[in-house]
């Protein structure tokens, strides 16, 4: 057991902790071994207990969505605006002749970088960037997290 | 030299009636092993069934190589390039238990990996050998029955064997192994038996590697031995009388054992390296700042648990929905959650949730 724990990777994606599957014979034998001769009401209800979970776990894990305990929706759906409202405004941007020039890392920056913010040496004022920088920051909430677990990872 | 068949204990009533019981115990055994197969198979979607690294290393191995030589599939991301050629890290009792499935798929049987299947046939195993192991202790059938069922249906092993994954499928045959083992060595004491099964095990899952002290102890001191502990004085006469039983145990895992020395050094050129740091980025991944075995690690599994839990709470709080909140507050959605330590892998693949 201890072993398995010091192990870097606690097993990816899985219900519970499978890498314990290998300890279930040695916690059987204390089972068979320790238990009442006649099975008891406890322990029978116990077993059904223990069924009802993993039989949920089952459900939860392969028939129905990814995770969906973790479904975050609202904030997908708001990510989803933001970017449409962001296509709308760039199609009369187009229509204007408007094009992504040199400055516009620059520009990008003052947006994100909150000490580029109050660069008074810019043209625009520091309110627009701020305003940037809070749409910025909404939007960066809003996304899914962007995990770096991957499907590797789980042997 | 016949393998020794150890002392299995005998009733009183007598041999005819030991027979009959254990032919009724064995088709009882079959019965509820074709049952909880046939519920397993229902029950579970094969979601990472497209994870066959074994299947296509067993594959390459009937053709006498252990690489892939063409670039496998994206998703098969754990696959090592090296020398122009493709590795899994599964050590070599992985890749042998699929050697039958990669002899079907050969002779034209199946096309893919059916991973839904081999898991079934091994929960199918799992159940008989555990209820062939509950014969340990006299007890009412109705017990043994539940008891068979609870390894499988009563634990994690059913969700997890039933994504069908080639990490997976190791788990099962794994947990098939080490419980065969221990029938063989418990209930019905054939060492050679045993040691096939434990070579299994431990080909599957190398950690299993430090259970060898408690199976050499049964297989020297059966359970049926009235004296478990011998006087000093007898340990060496005791020893040289087991010495038989031991060899026999010992054959095949000592065999695997060399195989997999030998296969570790066709793949990396030492016979230790399994090739798990090869994956490429695998050791820039967080959790293995410290190496893969790691008494920090300890931590970090405690503090996913927490924050699993702790972030459900919080979207459901946040999110506004009352549905959501019900279930993730109702005690069985709570108590999965709570010990689950998934990540978001399947949501970054978008591979292994089959849609």
């Amino acid at each position: 057991m201890f072993v398995l724990w010091c192990h870097g990777n606690p097993g990816g994606w899985q219900f519970s902790y499978r890498y314990a599957v290998v300890l279930i014979p040695w916690m059987f034998l204390l089972l068979v071994e320790n238990g009442p001769v006649k099975i008891s009401p406890i322990e029978c209800a116990l077993f059904s207990v223990s069924v009802a979970i993993n039989a949920a776990a089952t459900y939860e894990f392969l028939w129905t969505k990814p995770h969906s305990s973790v479904n975050l929706r609202p904030q997908q759906l708001l990510w989803a605006l933001i970017l449409a409202l962001g296509f709308v405004l760039s199609v009369p941007a187009v229509l204007r002749g408007g094009y992504i020039g040199p400055d516009y890392y620059t520009h990008f920056a003052r947006l994100t970088e909150w000490p580029k913010i109050f660069d008074f040496s810019t043209t625009s004022p520091p309110m627009y960037y701020l305003l940037g920088h809070w749409l910025f920051l909404l939007t960066e909430a809003a996304t899914p997290s962007r995990s770096r677990f991957r499907s590797h990872n789980q042997l | 030299m016949s393998e020794p068949e150890g002392s299995t204990p005998v009733p009183r009533t007598g041999q005819n009636i030991l027979a009959a019981l254990a032919s009724w115990d064995w088709i009882v055994g079959i019965i509820l092993a074709m049952i909880a197969a046939i519920v397993f198979f229902k029950t579970t979607k094969p979601t990472q069934q497209h994870f066959d690294y074994t299947f296509r290393i067993a594959g390459a191995l009937l053709h006498g190589q252990v690489g892939l030589e063409n670039r496998p599939p994206s998703w098969l991301n754990e696959m090592v390039p090296r020398d122009g050629r493709f590795y899994s890290v599964f050590p070599l009792g992985a890749v042998v238990s699929m050697l039958p499935v990669a002899l079907l798929q050969r002779t034209g049987w199946v096309a893919n990996f059916p991973g839904h299947w081999v898991a079934t046939i091994l929960v199918g195993c799992i159940v008989y050998f555990f209820f062939r192991l509950t014969e340990i202790r006299s007890q009412p059938v109705v017990r043994r029955i539940l008891l068979a069922l609870f390894p499988i249906f009563g634990t994690w092993a059913w969700c997890n064997l039933g994504f069908g994954g080639a990490w997976q499928i190791a788990l099962g045959f794994a947990l098939l192994g080490e419980t065969a083992a221990l029938y063989f060595v418990l209930v019905r004491p054939r060492p050679f038996l045993a040691g096939i099964f434990f070579a299994l095990a431990v080909g599957n899952r190398t950690e299993l590697g430090l259970t060898l002290p408690f199976f050499l102890y049964f297989v020297w001191r059966p359970p049926s031995d009235v004296d478990p502990f011998p006087a000093l004085a007898h340990l060496l006469p005791n020893l040289r009388k087991s010495l038989p039983k031991l060899i026999w145990f010992l054959v095949v895992p000592v065999a695997l054992g060399l195989l997999t020395a030998a296969y570790n050094f066709a793949r990396f050129h030492s016979i230790f390296d399994f090739g798990y740091e090869h994956i490429p980025n695998l050791m820039r991944e967080p959790w293995y700042q410290r190496g893969l075995f790691s008494i920090h690690a300890i931590r970090g599994t405690c503090r996913k648990v927490c924050s699993k839990a702790s972030l459900i709470i919080l979207i459901s709080l946040t999110s506004g929905s009352f549905r959501l909140a019900v279930r993730s507050f109702s005690p069985v959605h709570f108590c999965s959650s709570f010990f689950a330590k998934a990540e978001d892998s399947k949501r970054q693949s978008g591979l292994s949730s089959g849609g």
